[in-house]
Formats: structure tokens, C-alpha cells, sequence
């Protein structure tokens, strides 16, 4: 006890601002994501190197066992571009997006960084039929002198094992 | 539309004397019928003529690497195993307990010394052999339905590439792929130890007749419509080598019928690709990837590797061999399949080349989000609401029959890339299949 106790007190709790913060963050960037504001969306991220991820069914630490997305900065410009300019063939006016986010917590890393875990829970309407995406969400975010930014996002989504649907927006 | 053509759409005309639907009345050569893709009897009728009957894609040899490997397929509809024994020879069995048909294996690959029915504790070795019966006195002789999980009679490979076919007899693997096996070389010999090794799998579920798969893949025609994205967005010269050779018959690519429902596009010089696969290599990588090629293969196999473009290749009824990934179309429902795409790695190259191929499958054809290939998926599904909303009582394949040329040395039709001679040649191998 007496470890786990010592433990503990070397992770700072997050203040209640810095809570209502991250907070604040996740559900903006929900409702960019359903509005398909990709432009906006994207400004919630470093400027820099960041990490868009979905894995897939296999152990996502081996070499050459595909995701469903893994995009680096380059990729996820060109995905953002492909969707808000209707290059997907299943095209953003069709599809409907509703999401909320859950169950967060946040974790404080140092000074700097913050983890934050949530559940996602979407229902989206494409073609007249209705697809449910469910996964738990880890985002990385940095504290900068403008306020909080996305660095890495990661979505593990709980049917990853079977086959995906065909997933023309961002999660 | 009245009630009597709705019908017509939805099921097809069918012989008066039974009920039995007439599947050759469905095809001729410049036109398919709509039932084709919609009615659940010919789906079923598909499933025994062509998923029991022939010869089916299973798995690569390298999904199974070791004694006791596994790895749960389908077969049309049938659940199998794809396994290793402990010899190293390669099986594909039935995924049930002979004795109440529960699925034995149940985690989707692994390795097992031994299979065991969680039902009533019947065991197995990896060959479906029985190896155990709790409190078996209960049998005079054997259980009725015997004591095995059924193996399949007929398992071949090809190149590493397994094959299975649920009956006993009918012809060779080597008869099956006919003229499409030196297109298989062309596509497996990129790797310089000549075998390739999957790496990962990653499954699409598509609202559509897993024929409309087969259907896209030597369509050159709907690339720079669906693909405009890529084409001219962020790759125009990609679009400007599609758009030229087009019309270039015979300084350049063209879509062959191979025969037995094969086809292949087989892209000219411009297509070539220096063996890799599409993506350009740092000149130290290529440079150490020809030597490797050269190292594995002998010089004149390697110099043909690397000045032969990388073929879109179909084997009936459903493979296809494109880019770096391997990809197989599993039928569910008439109007559901699985698109399964599964990425390959180079043996005996710079672990660099692998990562870059990678890289470039990740972003363009991984199937639910790639750049390429999802918009193909979400296409078959706005073929299969048209169909099921009766747009229309016939798909037309019509394109370019005035201008495919038989090949006098080869015997098989061939046609410009933007025509649909590899369809109609899938089709009237169906027809024979079916009937």
C-alpha cells in the first residue's frame, strides 16, 4: 500500500481548469468532425509532426500489418483535402454524423503533455442506411502557449477485428 | 413499372416448367441480367457451382508459417481452417465438430498443437484427424457421421498461393490457372527469394454482389471517373498514362481474357515499374534491390522483373493480384461481401523497400480508407441500390467488341484497357460454370 500510495502522489492531479479544458477541446473538435470542418478540425493540431490512427485487426506493433487509417501530417492534409473537396466518392453530403464523447480522463504527463482517454460513440447515415462506430480514444495533446493541441489521436474501435465498412469521414 | 416487370428485375425470367431459374438465358455476351446480382437462388446456385465445386483461393502458405499454424477462412459460405501439421504439409478443413457441427477453432489464427470441440471435448489434430472421443464406449463402431472434421479432397498451391475445391475429383490446379500462372511468376518473382510472406490482413464489408468486384477489376474504364481524386488532384500524371493508353492497343497495355474466367491487365512499357510496385525507390534502395533480384533470380530473370509492369491480375472466382496486396472477395449474401485485402512483404530486400510498399498500400488501397480503393467500395454499393431499386433489367459489357483481336500465338482475346473484354470473358466462364 504504503508503495502504491508513494506512487501516486508523483502524478499531479490536473487542475479543474486545465479538466474544463480538455473538455471543451473534445467536444469542439465532435462537433467539427460532424459538420465536416476539416479546416477548422485540423487547426486544433500541432503545427508540426502529429499521428492520426485507427488500427485494424492485427497487432498494430508489427511491421506490415495495415491499419485502417495511419496517417502522418502529410496524409491526413491530403485526406482532409479529399473530403472537404468531395474527391470521396462517397461523398460528405450524404453522410450524416452524430458523436458524443464519454468517460473521459484526463492524465497529466509533465508541464507540457497531457494523456486523455474517452469513448467515442458515433451513428452515422449513409445511403439510407445507419452504421454505428463505438471505440475507446487516446489523445495526446500539448499545452502550448495558445491553449491545448492535438498531437496524437488514436481510436481503437471495438469491432475492429471484423470488416470495416467503407469510412469516408474522420472518427 | 408494374408489378409484373418488378418481379422480372428482382428474380429473373425462369423456366415455365419448373422453378428452377435458367441461368444461361441470363447471360449473352453484351449483356448480363440484373437478377445476376440481386436473387438468393443464384447466389446459392453460385455457392455450390463455383465456391464447392471449383477451384477456390483460400490462403497464402505464409499465413500458416509453422507446425501447428491456423487461420480461419471462408469458403463462399463455409467456414474452413487453413492449417500446417506437424509435418509442415498444408490442409484446408471444415471448421466443425463432426459430431454437432459447432466450430471447433474459434480465435481467427493461431498456433495449436492440437483442436478441441468446446462442446463435448472431441479432439483434433491440425489435419482434422480424430485424435479423441470422451467416454467413447458409448459407439459400438464409429459415430455415425464419422469421427473427423471433414478435409477437404482437393488442396493445391501454386507458387505459395493455396487453392481448395470440396470436390473429389475434376481438374488439376495447373489446368485451372492456365495462361494467368505466368502472370502469377510475373507478379510473385518482384520478391528476389521468389516467395512472398503476408503480413497483415484487413477486411471491407461492402453492401454488394461480390461480382461487382470481379466485375471492376481489369475496368479500365471507371478509373479516372471514380479515382478522379487521385488521378487529378495529387497525381495527374498517373490520369495523363491512363487517358494515353486508352487507345493504345499495340505499343502498349491491353486487358486479356485468359480463359477459365482469368483476365488481366497487362500494362504496356509506360506502366513499368522498376519490379517494386508503383512506388519510387531512393537510387541507393533500387540499386540494392536489382542487386538482390539479380542475386536470387540469375540476371535474365531480373532484368524481365524489372522492365515487365506489375499485372492487375484476376483468378476466377476470387483472387486478385494488384500492386502489393493480395485480394480475395468473399460472398456473404446476394447483396453483402467481404473485401479482404492482405498486404505482402519482400523477402531478401532492404527492410526499408517493405516499409515504403507499406506505406504506399496504407494510403491508396487500404479498402475502408484508402485513397483508391474505398472509393471502389463505396461505388459497388451505388451499383447495388441501382440494381435493387430497378434501374435497370440488363448491365451492358458491350464495350469494344468490334475492336478485341483474337492473339493468333495465344488463343485469347485481348482489348483496349478503357473496354470490357475481361468482363464478358468472366461471364461466359460463369455461364458454363453455372449451367
Amino acid at each position: 500500500m504504503s508503495i502504491d500510495t508513494a506512487a501516486a502522489t508523483d502524478i499531479s492531479e490536473p487542475s479543474s481548469a486545465t479538466v474544463a479544458a480538455v473538455h471543451s477541446l473534445l467536444f469542439r473538435e465532435a462537433r467539427l468532425l460532424d459538420t465536416h470542418s476539416y479546416v477548422e478540425w485540423l487547426s486544433l493540431w500541432t503545427p508540426g509532426e502529429l499521428l492520426y490512427w485507427v488500427p485494424g485487426a492485427g497487432d498494430p506493433s508489427l511491421d506490415g500489418v495495415p491499419s485502417i487509417v495511419l496517417d502522418d501530417r502529410s496524409d491526413l492534409e491530403d485526406r482532409t483535402e479529399r473530403l472537404a473537396e468531395g474527391w470521396a466518392m462517397a461523398h460528405y453530403s450524404s453522410i450524416s454524423l452524430c458523436r458524443s464523447i464519454t468517460n473521459i480522463e484526463v492524465e497529466t504527463v509533465d508541464a507540457d503533455q497531457l494523456i486523455v482517454h474517452s469513448v467515442l460513440d458515433l451513428t452515422e447515415i449513409r445511403d439510407e442506411r445507419r452504421y454505428h462506430w463505438t471505440g475507446r480514444v487516446r489523445h495526446e495533446l500539448r499545452v502550448t502557449a495558445d491553449g491545448l493541441a492535438i498531437a496524437v489521436k488514436r481510436v481503437d474501435l471495438v469491432d475492429r477485428h471484423l470488416a470495416t465498412p467503407v469510412l469516408a469521414f474522420l472518427l | 413499372m408494374n408489378i409484373a416487370t418488378e418481379v422480372e428485375v428482382r428474380t429473373g425470367p425462369r423456366a415455365s416448367s419448373d422453378s428452377e431459374i435458367d441461368v444461361s438465358s441470363l447471360i449473352e455476351i453484351d449483356r448480363v441480367h440484373a437478377s445476376l446480382f440481386l436473387d438468393e437462388e443464384i447466389f446459392q446456385l453460385e455457392m455450390e457451382k463455383i465456391f464447392k465445386r471449383g477451384w477456390v483461393y483460400v490462403g497464402h502458405e505464409s499465413e500458416v508459417p509453422l507446425p501447428g499454424s491456423f487461420q480461419r477462412k471462408r469458403l463462399g459460405l463455409v467456414e474452413v481452417l487453413l492449417t500446417r501439421d506437424q509435418d509442415g504439409d498444408v490442409h484446408v478443413i471444415q471448421n466443425a465438430c463432426p459430431h454437432r457441427g459447432a466450430v471447433v477453432c474459434k480465435p481467427r489464427s493461431g498456433e495449436a498443437r492440437a483442436l478441441k470441440c468446446s462442446y463435448h471435448g472431441w479432439t483434433f489434430r491440425n489435419d482434422g484427424s480424430n485424435i479423441g472421443i470422451p467416454l467413447p464406449d458409448a459407439y459400438t463402431d464409429q459415430p455415425r457421421c464419422g469421427s473427423s472434421m471433414p478435409r477437404l479432397p482437393r488442396v493445391e498451391s501454386y507458387r505459395g498461393l493455396v487453392f481448395a475445391s470440396f470436390e473429389e475429383t475434376g481438374i488439376s490446379l495447373e489446368a485451372h490457372l492456365g495462361d494467368a500462372a505466368p502472370f502469377i511468376d510475373r507478379y510473385i518473382d518482384r520478391s528476389p527469394s521468389g516467395s512472398i510472406a503476408v503480413t497483415g490482413e484487413q477486411r471491407s464489408q461492402v453492401h454488394c454482389n461480390w461480382k461487382f468486384a470481379t466485375d471492376n477489376t481489369t475496368d479500365g474504364y471507371h478509373a479516372r471517373f471514380v479515382h478522379r481524386g487521385v488521378f487529378w488532384n495529387h497525381y495527374p500524371t498517373v490520369g495523363q498514362t491512363s487517358a494515353e493508353s486508352a487507345n493504345d492497343f499495340d505499343g502498349g497495355s491491353k486487358i486479356i481474357n485468359l480463359g477459365n474466367g482469368h483476365q488481366v491487365v497487362d500494362w504496356g512499357p509506360a506502366r513499368a515499374t522498376s519490379g517494386a510496385g508503383k512506388i519510387d525507390l531512393p537510387a541507393e534502395l533500387a540499386t540494392s534491390y536489382e542487386q538482390a533480384l539479380h542475386d536470387g533470380l540469375g540476371p535474365e530473370r531480373a532484368a524481365s522483373v524489372l522492365n515487365e509492369p506489375v499485372p492487375h491480375l484476376f483468378i476466377f472466382p476470387n483472387l486478385f493480384l494488384i500492386q502489393n496486396d493480395l485480394r480475395v472477395f468473399t460472398p456473404l449474401s446476394p447483396s453483402e461481401m467481404s473485401y479482404d485485402t492482405y498486404f505482402w512483404a519482400m523477402e531478401g530486400v532492404d527492410p526499408e523497400i517493405n516499409r515504403l510498399r507499406h506505406k504506399q498500400h496504407q494510403r491508396f488501397y487500404s479498402p475502408s480508407s484508402g485513397f483508391v480503393l474505398s472509393d471502389d467500395l463505396a461505388q459497388y454499393e451505388q451499383l447495388q441500390i441501382g440494381l435493387t431499386g430497378g434501374a435497370t433489367s440488363w448491365l451492358d459489357q458491350s464495350r469494344g467488341m468490334h475492336r478485341e483481336k483474337l492473339n493468333p500465338k495465344t488463343g485469347n482475346i485481348e482489348g483496349v484497357t478503357t473496354d470490357e473484354v475481361g468482363t464478358r470473358g468472366m461471364w461466359q466462364h460463369y455461364k458454363e460454370v453455372m449451367t
